[in-house]
């Protein structure tokens, strides 16, 4: 199979990957474009060095985190945006997705949002259902420390919710 | 909301989000063949109404031959425009009308590629036949409404030659952009249905 139909049948059958983690990092339209198309050309560039032992969704998800990181790092500076969970509640103008959502999901997204784009991350794959294992090899650290890391996230996010009901 | 849930609320959302973009993407699909078809569609009719217009034309001539029967040698240079258009009408006969709505994107693709190499092969005919008919029938026209007089002036034989060689070349320059244009769109046709292929087995 030549690189091109490889490289569309990888795109076709894994586009959810992409579109998920497009959208916990994009919220405008321009912003998703961009970063579509930079995940894209690096999938194009890193395609020749895909190794068969490891599974491919593993190897997209690192990529397009990875690029999704960066990304983040460089726009954030750029637009300088800041979120809090609830600023983003109580003045918060929906995205064509985010009206469709039920008030948790809702919720969700904005406490996926005022993470740094590191815990964005490693959130994103955890409510994926991916093994610690399968997070650590993504990220690029260890399972403990991926453990710790959900555990402290979650508790966090314990405390939000418990604040935003009273 | 518990935070044990969040797995469920998740994976409710993102499976919302799946099924729309599912969704999404088909009607894109849908939307450019259908675009490909309604471009092709254009072409062809266009093409087809050109190969029917050229019966008209050759009546044309025949009705300026009848005007001019008394001057053989406007007779023979009209009657050279009339059966230009009779050849091309039969060189475009294998051109038909198609359903087009029933043709998925791999025999739109190839009724498409037909019809581009059908259009480069006769391209330099037509562009010639049009000229030629367009000179010929002028040449007709100037002999009738000059009262039959022409062939006795030489300045005015000089000016009629003049200006069929200017009528001819912007006919045949000016086809000569148009099937160039038209080959360009249907090139893009072909490649976007093409793209298509590569996304879905079939429609």
């Amino acid at each position: 199979m030549s690189k091109k139909a490889k490289f569309i049948e990888i795109i076709e059958r894994y586009r959810g990957i992409l579109y998920k983690v497009i959208t916990i990092y994009c919220t405008d339209d321009d912003d998703k474009k961009d970063l579509e198309q930079e995940i894209l050309i690096q999938i194009w560039k890193s395609l020749d060095k895909y190794n068969d032992t490891y599974a491919m969704t593993t190897w997209l998800y690192r990529i397009s985190m990875n690029v999704a990181i960066s990304h983040y790092r460089k726009t954030f500076k750029t637009k300088n945006r800041t979120v809090s969970l609830d600023a983003g509640l109580f003045k918060f103008t929906p995205a064509p997705e985010t009206s469709e959502r039920s008030y948790e999901q809702n919720v969700l997204h904005k406490l996926l949002s005022a993470l740094n784009e590191f815990d964005k991350a490693l959130m994103f794959l955890y409510l994926e259902d991916k093994d610690y294992e399968v997070i650590a090899d993504v990220l690029g650290i260890t399972k403990t420390n991926v453990a710790t890391k959900i555990s402290r996230i979650k508790n966090r996010w314990k405390q939000e919710l418990t604040s935003l009901k009273h | 909301m518990d935070i044990d849930d969040i797995k469920n609320i998740w994976k409710q959302d993102m499976n919302v989000l799946e099924h729309r973009v599912r969704v999404n993407e088909e009607k894109i699909k849908t939307l450019e063949l259908n675009k490909a078809t309604t471009t092709f569609d254009k072409f062809l009719k266009i093409s087809l109404a050109g190969k029917n217009m050229a019966l008209v034309y050759a009546l044309i001539s025949f009705f300026i031959i009848y005007k001019v029967w008394d001057s053989p040698f406007f007779v023979i240079i009209v009657s050279l425009g009339a059966a230009a258009m009779i050849f091309s009408f039969l060189q475009h006969s294998p051109l038909k009308k198609l359903d087009l709505g029933k043709l998925g994107i791999v025999a739109l693709q190839e009724e498409i590629y037909k019809f581009r190499m059908h259009t480069a092969k006769t391209a330099i005919y037509d562009m010639t036949i049009v000229g030629l008919w367009m000179a010929t029938v002028g040449v007709g026209v100037f002999q009738i409404f000059s009262g039959g007089e022409v062939a006795m002036n030489l300045a005015k034989v000089s000016a009629i030659g003049f200006v069929v060689c200017a009528w001819f070349a912007v006919a045949y320059f000016g086809a000569r952009h148009i099937y160039k244009d038209i080959d360009v769109k249907l090139k893009e046709t072909e490649d976007g249905l093409e793209q298509l292929r590569a996304y879905k087995s079939d429609i």
